[in-house]
């Protein structure tokens, strides 16, 4: 409703200036000044102890060109001399002067005339102090004229203003015109001379430079529309016009309020609605008054406090038209719009910040929705704001420098949350005064007219009511109170006040570094996007990214300003140079970690979390080194950035010093946004895409919360009382679960469970074979079905690996068990839980387990393991070595002759693929020949960050070719080229693959092998969908012993591997596996149609476990979405389904983290049993 | 058997009209949508700013450039003693096919033309119908888009005295549109004088105060007097009051005293802005028998045709009303009062001793009105 009538307002009101404007643009108004039959005018001024300008104000008024003019000054009692400058300056002498007394006033004590004849149409009248109201009363009996033209005395004219002024009552015919407005601009900051406008300038100030934003508001627009409806209830105290006949019929101005302009118009219009007589209002919008406005706080306050009790008793006084259709328009819309929207806004305002802060403290707050409700407020009224200006640049542009348009929507971003709260709150002040009226009523009636006034009364009321020092001599009092007194006055009270103004002291230091570290921050977020979009092109949800980006830094900004205080404020008590200087270290040295962060996931496309703290020193060398290393180009940018911040905290702080009551209430915002936790309201503010979701977020505040929770994790206790405990959810277990195991002793071995030989499904797929068969699984690194096989969404840039696909039982909607390679081996090979940072971080307290490879080579299988890099990396050789491999075949074992990848300041991950298979195949051709079944297992390593492969060109070019041969459009195309070094190392990858089998279907062997190809994970380089994206890898399994193909849509992840092949080997090959085992997966699903039977958590890095999957759900950072057929989530509010996969995973977890505790995962006696030969 | 209320009704459908529309619209999603609008519409805002800015300072630029020429070309053509006599630089039609210059040039013919007079002026029309500036003058002035761009045709014809097109104009004096006729009835005055008038005749829309002024300030440059005499008895009978008030002033303002009769009738008309015109023009074409008509007329009039009167009255007033204004001394308005007693101290030889016996009998509020009328007739 609020919105709306802005809307109509900023609409209504453009016709009507643009009507005004065509009207003046073929009118001259000398005409008027001329003419003998020009109406007859009498100025009004009123001045209270203007003694210092009077004299150039009352020169001011008598130049203006005007036949039929007189001009009343009334001195309103000032204690100045204002009176005698006058009577010096224009040779006044007293006359006889008899007043109609009209309307009731004062006492008058004299009038004065001029005896040089040039002053002839000034009158000077001199009074006892009345008011504002009762001094133009007096006016308005003096006056001999047919119109009055109401002004401050210090207000500036424009040379034309009282043609323009009374021109309107000339032109009235059917309808008579009792009143007419102008505008009034702010002069502050303009040049002034000999009470001329001389020349027109923006005000330097905040508070006038704010002023003449909220004035073009209401001039321009608010005005301009209510004219057009003839609904005007206002005309400024500094400039109006006015039919004497209906002003003296109405009783002139009322002295009982301090609103007595609005309330004169009011009274006149209710008048003549009374009477039933057609009238109009009319306002012109030309700036034609010019005046200056309240540059501090103080006046300000009173200026809004008066105005607030003006409105109110004014519309008390004239309660009868409310929604009263006798007075039409007037009673029906105008009045009530004054009620609500000007009277009762402030008052509605104030109510819902008190709501707001309870609700938040309570914490009964919808923050996303408060949120986007605020901004969308804040949106809408600087859109009113920039109209305004628009309007205000379109028709009179009084402020032509483009710098000046701008300062001024600048200036207008800060109205909500600085200048906007002050006037409430002095509105506020003000109706609360009113409820003291009994009191004060009859000293209200003597409020003033001018600044001046008003600042005389603060001085006064600022005297302390309350001293004590006459009070103690006065008043006897027992001892004991007066030892408490005067230990409350000599300790107490001074301590009090020397904390108050240290705290403020230090705050306003305080407040001027954090605004730069604002700033700074936001440049950092500039650069983060810049960087990126250098590298990656424009991300999916821009926009969002952007709006988000910047809200997060906020977020994160408000974060650490309340901790950063009690530091600084510490520090600050210490020595203020030294506090100063460690802030400005200490937030370049975070602006650099920004920095940092940002560089990584531009280059990783994964945020940094606490997976820093759990990799050893040696393999963030070897990750860092081998993705390039520091480039000199960012170490130059931070350099560059360091000197820039620097000078930043050098020139900034001095300029922005925030003192009084801004401090004040920013010192309660900060503590309030610390307390009340609203900064963490962005989190979940997600663009819509993972990579966009990621690129948004704050680097160093993802970073710093993450290591917070790495260190000090917080204590998990069972909630009993939760939804997700109770019912059917405990223990995530529903009774519509199939695959549900059956735990044989979960005090001790939270997973062990029996096997059920049942669960084969693979003897149904191959051919029977006297021996068992060799086992060659493939990892290959990031293989990730976003760009593999048929469907892929960025295309298949794999041909290889879907040509074998469909000779091949292939699992399309398949998962990895982590967001990194150091899950898959004790997923893959031991369907193994994660503990805290994945199984292998355990190290040497990994305890014994089974896994694929020792039950295998316990029935007489040979293992060993290939891998092109270090095989220490993840710990990995230690896992093995725990499952007694027989054989690590890494780097070091590679023989001359092998060519490693290029190296990127000397760092590089070993040897590329093609040369690994190479490898493989001339050590298996030797041990194939042992005749013991194979189980090897080959990690390829060349589709790894930063994707150097041997014959780049050639796989460049092919990735051109590829991306001909799938038919993208160009666009697609330029978005595929920002990642060709990925794709080509995806497309050398593939080769390597093909050629692997073509070689090895040369051997005699492969007619009793079967292959296993999967990603260790999705590729993260390459910008993900969803969170479900990171894990999505295919599945292959192709040998030459298969009866038949198939393609399954089911979901099984890397935890179901192992259960289903010993399954399969046990069925088909009487291998002998053990009945009891703690396999975290309940064996692969061959059915073709799409559904998830399993419930598994899912580990993104190794400090991030917070995703899992049950059904058709997916449960990520406690958000729940439903996995559609080709894997896409869509959030889903589902109470219920949430709750089960709440107690699913927290069972789960619970189990981690005794598993984490005991490091018991299978009783020794199973383990001896299984001891390979 | 359920019985369901009305009001249970229509509470539920209340229910659901808030839930369904009302909430769905402030929810998140929709409010940032909304964000998005505004935070679009807030940048297309500032773009149009900026746009509208750059395209200002173009013109004004542009602006700059033309004038600068133009002053120099005008000025020498103002210098020649005939049109026929000035020889255009080529690049002076060049630049005449630029709209923008085209307007430029107007404006400046037209504030020339407003400034000089004579021989000057002649060669500043030569110039505006040489350069075809009256076709689109004409085209304006025939403009269907808008009211202003047909008041702004109006007024450039006859600014240059375009006397052919006054027929156009004549038609244009009671058009609906105000701005329209006004700018047209200034037309004919400035191109026929009195004789541009007749659109009195005629007009059924209100005359404006300031329209009269106007047309009063146009007739005093008029060279072509002409005998109103005939014309305005007419126009007193007018059923329009603004043009009774207009035709009054006419005949106050050139003193038509023939026409005093048709003034007195006047007095009688039901309007109240006419009758208050008739006693402002009679006080200026005042005999003998004004005053007392004025007096017999003032106990039936309102307040400020009273004012009127006695203001009418302060050099007139002969001892055939001296009992009449006695008694309206006593008067309850203190404005009465007042102007009634600066009437008797202005124009009676014992008005001094009147008013000073009225203040020594009742002093207040008499004594100071007899000061203030001794302050004012500066005794």
């Amino acid at each position: 409703m609020l919105l709306l009538s802005y809307v109509l307002i900023g609409l209504y009101s453009i016709g009507e200036t643009q009507k005004h404007l065509r009207k003046n643009a073929f009118t001259d108004f000398r005409v008027l000044a001329a003419s003998v039959h020009a109406p007859t005018v009498s100025i009004l001024a009123p001045a209270y102890n203007e003694g210092l300008n009077i004299v150039e104000n009352v020169r001011s008024l008598l130049s203006i060109y005007y036949t039929n003019l007189e001009v009343i000054i009334i001195n309103d009692g000032s204690k100045d001399d204002s009176l005698d400058k006058l009577i010096e300056a224009y040779d006044l002498e007293k006359i006889d002067f008899f007043i109609q007394q009209q309307i009731d006033t004062k006492e008058v004590r004299g009038v004065y005339k001029s005896r040089n004849s040039i002053y002839h149409k000034l009158i000077v009248v001199d009074k006892v102090n009345g008011g504002k109201a009762d001094a133009l009363n007096v006016g308005i009996n003096i006056s001999s004229n047919d119109y009055l033209v109401c002004i401050d005395v210090d207000c500036i004219l424009e040379q034309d203003a009282l043609l323009k002024m009374i021109k309107p009552f000339l032109e009235q015919t059917d309808k008579r015109v009792i009143a007419s407005g102008g505008v009034v601009r702010i002069a502050n900051s303009c040049t002034i001379e000999e009470g001329r406008l001389v020349k027109i300038k923006l005000a330097d100030d905040y508070l006038p430079q704010i002023q003449i934003l909220e004035y073009i508001r209401a001039f321009i627009l608010g005005r301009m529309a209510w004219t057009r409806l003839n609904g005007l209830m206002l005309i400024s105290g500094a400039f109006g016009a006015f039919d004497k006949e209906i002003a003296i019929q109405c009783g002139g101005y009322n002295p009982n309020t301090v609103g007595e302009d609005m309330e004169l118009v009011v009274r006149m219009r209710r008048l003549m609605e009374e009477r039933g007589e057609e009238y109009v209002v009319t306002y012109i919008p030309d700036p034609l008054c010019w005046t200056e406005a309240p540059a501090s706080f103080q006046i300000l306050g009173r200026q809004r406090n008066r105005w607030i009790r003006g409105t109110f008793e004014t519309l008390y006084f004239h309660r009868i038209m409310f929604f009263n259709p006798r007075y039409h328009l007037l009673g029906m819309l105008s009045y009530p719009y004054w009620f609500f929207f000007e009277l009762c806004a402030p008052a509605i305002e104030f109510f819902g910040f008190i709501c707001f802060l309870i609700f938040a403290l309570l914490g009964m707050m919808d923050w996303g929705f408060f949120l986007t409700y605020f901004f969308f407020i804040i949106f809408f009224s600087y859109l009113y704001s920039c109209f305004a200006i628009l309007m205000e640049v379109v028709t009179f542009n009084q402020y032509r420098r483009r710098i000046d348009i701008l300062r001024l929507m600048l200036t207008g971003l800060t109205e909500p949350f600085y200048y906007h709260p002050f006037v409430v709150w002095s509105a506020i002040k003000g109706l609360f005064d009113l409820f003291k009226k009994e009191k004060s009523w009859g000293e209200m009636t003597r409020q003033g007219f001018a600044k001046k006034t008003e600042a005389a009364r603060v001085s006064i009321s600022t005297i302390p009511q309350n001293t004590p020092v006459p009070q103690t001599k006065t008043v006897p009092e027992i001892p004991k109170k007066n030892h408490a007194a005067s230990l409350l006055e000599r300790k107490i009270v001074p301590a009090i006040s020397k904390t108050v103004l240290f705290i403020s002291r230090s705050f306003t230091e305080y407040s001027s570094l954090v605004f730069v570290l604002l700033i700074l921050l936001l440049f950092a977020r500039i650069l983060e996007l810049a960087l990126d979009y250098s590298q990656h092109g424009t991300p999916a949800f821009f926009w969002k990214v952007v709006l988000y980006g910047f809200a997060k830094d906020f977020s994160f900004f408000l974060k650490i300003i309340a901790p950063a205080f009690l530091v600084f404020s510490i520090l600050f008590l210490l020595q203020q140079k030294i506090a100063k200087t460690l802030f400005i270290i200490g937030a370049i040295v975070l602006v650099l970690i920004q920095l940092s962060l940002s560089q990584y996931f531009i280059k990783t496309l994964v945020p940094l979390g606490a997976d820093l703290w759990v990799y050893s020193i040696a393999d963030i060398r070897q990750t860092v080194g081998a993705s390039g290393g520091v480039p000199i180009s960012l170490i130059l940018i931070l350099i560059v950035l360091v000197a820039l911040s620097i000078g930043a905290f050098i020139y900034f702080p001095p300029r922005i010093k925030i003192r009084g009551l801004a401090s004040f209430l920013l010192f309660i915002f900060f503590i309030f946004v610390s307390g009340s936790g609203i900064a963490n309201a962005t989190d979940t503010w997600l663009p819509g895409q993972e990579y966009s979701n990621n690129l948004s977020i704050n680097k160093a505040d993802y970073f710093f919360s993450k290591s917070y929770q790495y260190f000090f994790p917080p204590a998990v206790e069972t909630d009993i009382y939760s939804d997700a405990y109770s019912g059917d959810y405990a223990l995530g277990v529903t009774q519509n679960d199939s695959t549900v195991f059956r735990y044989i002793d979960e005090k001790n071995y939270p997973f062990l469970h029996s096997v059920d030989t049942s669960v084969d499904v693979l003897s149904p797929f191959f051919n029977h074979k006297q021996t068992p068969p060799n086992i060659v699984i493939l990892l290959v690194e990031g293989l990730g079905r976003a760009f593999t096989n048929d469907g892929a969404y960025l295309g298949n840039f794999t041909p290889f690996i879907d040509s074998l696909a469909g000779k091949s039982l292939y699992w399309q909607n398949f998962l990895s068990e982590g967001g990194r390679t150091f899950a898959v081996l004790p997923s893959l090979l031991g369907s193994l839980p994660f503990t805290k940072n994945g199984f292998n971080e355990l190290a040497n307290r990994m305890p014994p387990h089974l896994s694929l490879l020792n039950v295998l080579e316990h029935n007489g299988y040979a293992s060993s393991f290939y891998y092109g890099g270090e095989s220490h990396f993840d710990n990995m050789d230690m896992f093995l070595k725990k499952n007694t491999i027989g054989f690590i075949n890494d780097e070091k074992e590679f023989p001359p002759g092998y060519t490693k990848m290029p190296s990127q300041n000397g760092f590089t991950w070993g040897y590329g693929d093609k040369e690994l298979f190479r490898h493989y195949m001339e050590l298996t051709q030797k041990s194939q020949a042992s005749g013991k079944p194979l189980v090897n297992i080959i990690l390829t390593v060349s589709t790894h960050d930063p994707f150097k492969i041997n014959e780049q060109v050639k796989y460049l070019q092919k990735f051109e070719d590829r991306m001909t041969e799938l038919g993208l459009t160009e666009e697609v195309k330029k978005q595929r080229r920002n990642y060709q070094y990925q794709f080509a190392s995806i497309l050398y990858m593939d080769d390597a693959i093909n050629h692997f089998i073509q070689e090895y279907s040369k051997r005699p062997d492969f007619a009793n092998t079967v292959f296993l190809i999967t990603g260790d994970h999705r590729m993260p380089e390459i910008p993900m969908n969803n969170k479900i994206d990171r894990y999505h890898v295919p599945l292959i399994i192709y040998s030459p012993l298969l009866k038949r193909t198939a393609r399954f849509t089911s979901i099984s992840t890397h935890f179901d591997i192992t259960p289903s092949l010993l399954a399969w080997l046990k069925k088909s090959y009487k291998i002998k596996t053990p009945s009891v085992a703690s396999w975290m997966g309940t064996g692969l699903d061959t059915t073709r149609g799409f559904r998830n039977i399993h419930a598994y958590p899912i580990m993104q890095t190794k400090n991030d476990l917070v995703d899992f999957i049950k059904g058709g759900f997916m449960l990520s950072n406690n958000n729940l979405f439903r996995i559609g057929p080709n894997m896409e989530l869509t959030p889903e509010q589902n109470q219920d389904k949430q709750n089960e996969l709440t107690a699913a995973f927290n069972a789960f977890l619970a189990k981690n983290r005794q598993i984490q505790e005991s490091l018991k995962i299978v009783p020794d006696s199973i383990l001896l049993k299984f001891r390979p030969h | 058997m359920i019985r369901i209320s009305h009001t249970s009704v229509k509470t539920c459908l209340l229910d659901n009209f808030f839930t369904n529309t009302v909430m769905k619209y402030i929810s998140p999603e929709y409010l940032f949508l909304g964000i998005k609008i505004l935070g679009f519409a807030i940048l297309l805002i500032v773009v149009v700013i900026y746009a509208y800015l750059y395209y200002k300072k173009r013109v004004f630029l542009y602006n700059g450039g033309v004038s600068k020429n133009l002053q120099v070309w005008i000025s020498a053509i103002i210098m020649e003693d005939s049109f026929e006599s000035v020889v255009l630089p080529r690049k002076f039609y060049r630049m005449m096919k630029n709209p923008w210059a085209r307007k430029l040039v107007m404006e400046e013919l037209l504030a020339c033309k407003r400034n000089f007079s004579g021989v000057a002026a002649d060669n500043i029309v030569a110039l505006y119908e040489h350069l075809g500036l009256k076709a689109d003058s004409i085209k304006k002035m025939h403009s269907k888009r808008s009211w202003h761009i047909r008041a702004k045709g109006i007024q450039e014809i006859y600014m240059m005295d375009q006397r052919d097109m006054l027929p156009d104009l004549y038609k244009s004096t009671n058009s609906e549109n105000e701005y329209v006729r006004m700018e047209a009835q200034t037309g004919v005055i400035n191109l026929t004088g009195f004789a541009g008038l007749r659109f009195l005749d005629i007009i059924t829309y209100p005359l404006t105060g300031w329209q009269q002024i106007k047309l009063l300030e146009q007739l005093k440059h008029s060279s072509q007097k002409e005998d109103l005499s005939d014309r305005i008895p007419f126009w007193l009978l007018s059923e329009n009051n603004t043009v009774v008030v207009f035709a009054l002033k006419l005949a106050g303002e050139y003193q038509q005293f023939g026409l005093r009769e048709n003034v007195i009738n006047c007095l009688n008309h039901p309007s109240v802005s006419v009758r208050n015109q008739a006693f402002k023009t009679l006080e200026r074409l005042t005999d003998e028998t004004i005053p007392a008509l004025l007096m017999a007329h003032l106990p039936n009039e309102s307040l400020a045709n009273q004012l009127g009167i006695l203001d009418s009255l302060k050099d007139q007033a002969s001892e055939n009303e001296k009992p009449q204004l006695i008694q309206l001394l006593e008067h309850s308005n203190d404005q009465i009062k007042l102007k009634t007693a600066i009437i008797i101290a202005n124009n009676y030889a014992d008005g001094w001793e009147i008013l000073e016996q009225k203040a020594n009998e009742i002093p207040a509020p008499y004594q100071p009105i007899l000061f203030h009328v001794q302050s004012v007739l500066k005794r």
